[in-house]
């Protein structure tokens, strides 16, 4: 029996692709019912190969209620909408909380230079404010930097 | 409440040529877009049930690509096809859905068309039909256990029918490269089909 040449197995796997997608020009319809009348490993992998696509072209998939594509383009509209609306309101609450942080520090110097305020008051203020401030920075370090080097980000859970 | 004006892309695009659409909604046109989603709407749809195996996800994943592509949608190069760019959006969607989740695709009973259903009572010939209803949920068993890749190319050529060269376009790789994949995927999924077959 003979056996297909390791040269010419790629040759081979490229025109049993076409062939079983019925893609084969007349010139390489020639060259591969010469691979398949010669080589007894090849006629079997075309008809292993044929079973194959037969099996996929079975699946079909159900489909969907007419009302699901009858509301398909609606629904995309409103998530387009709804994103313009999200944009908005995150750039009018970006604006609003930096006016809110520029007067909460205002407030917060000159209750720090009130001479009426005591001291352990005042130090007080500066440890919240500092905590807050060092919680704020652990946080964000944490998502921008720590998470590009995990190493078990592509494991699935 | 969205107006009934805003509810299919009533205001018509003059033309069915698809880079005038395009061109129409990089001019920012709405229905131009309404009118590409409803051309690819199928497709995408199928696409992302044969990644996902899930109605649901489907539908949500094949809508949210949609909205990602409008908005990306001026840096499409126009003259190319719309739908494998926005494949790639997909697919990208797709991966992220089965990487970031324990989703696992649902049994071919529940997401695919049964013979049973699709045979007149006169015809049918229950038998025969609950054996490919079998071999149908074998070869759906079989594809979702072939590598993401795999999976892919046999759902382009076999379900979405796509040339060779559209595959090449989507996957942005040679047309050798596409035949070599499909004859790999092609005789993974034999020997998916092999090891099912004899458990």
């Amino acid at each position: 029996m003979k056996q297909l040449p390791n040269i010419e197995k790629q040759r081979f796997e490229q025109l049993l692709t076409k062939a079983i997608d019925g893609e084969l020009e007349a010139a390489e319809q020639v060259d591969f019912d010469a691979f398949i009348s010669r080589y007894p490993e090849c006629r079997q992998e075309w008809q292993e190969h044929q079973k194959v696509k037969e099996a996929t072209k079975m699946l079909k998939f159900k489909q969907p209620s007419g009302e699901v594509w009858d509301n398909y383009w609606i629904n995309i509209y409103n998530r387009i909408e709804r994103g313009v609306a999200w944009i908005a309101i995150s750039a009018g609450a970006i604006i609003l909380l930096t006016y809110a942080l520029y007067h909460l520090i205002e407030v917060l110097f000159g209750f720090m230079s009130n001479p009426t305020v005591p001291f352990f008051i005042k130090l007080a203020v500066i440890l919240v404010v500092g905590g807050v401030a060092i919680l704020f920075i652990s946080v964000i370090r944490e998502k921008l930097f720590l998470q590009k080097k995990d190493i078990y980000k592509e494991v699935k859970r | 409440m969205v107006k009934k004006s805003n509810d299919k892309p009533a205001q018509p695009v003059e033309t069915d040529d698809e880079s005038e659409i395009i061109l129409q909604c990089q001019q920012g046109n709405r229905h131009a877009f309404g009118i590409l989603v409803e051309r690819y709407k199928k497709p995408a749809f199928f696409t992302a049930l044969g990644f996902v195996g899930d109605h649901d996800a489907a539908l949500d994943l094949s809508q949210e690509a949609f909205v990602k592509a409008y908005r990306a949608i001026k840096s499409f190069e126009n003259g190319k096809r719309f739908f494998t760019w926005y494949y790639r959006i997909l697919r990208n969607l797709c991966f992220n859905h089965l990487r970031d989740s324990a989703h696992r695709p649902r049994p071919f009973s529940e997401i695919g068309e049964q013979a049973l259903q699709s045979l007149s009572d006169a015809e049918a010939d229950p038998e025969k039909a609950m054996e490919s209803n079998e071999v149908r949920d074998m070869v759906w068993r079989g594809l979702n256990r072939l590598k993401v890749h795999e999976k892919e190319i046999i759902l382009l050529k076999d379900f979405q029918d796509f040339s060779y060269k559209e595959i090449a376009e989507a996957l942005q790789c040679p047309l050798g490269t596409v035949m070599s994949r499909l004859y790999t995927a092609r005789k993974a999924l034999k020997g998916e089909l092999e090891r099912i077959l004899a458990s």
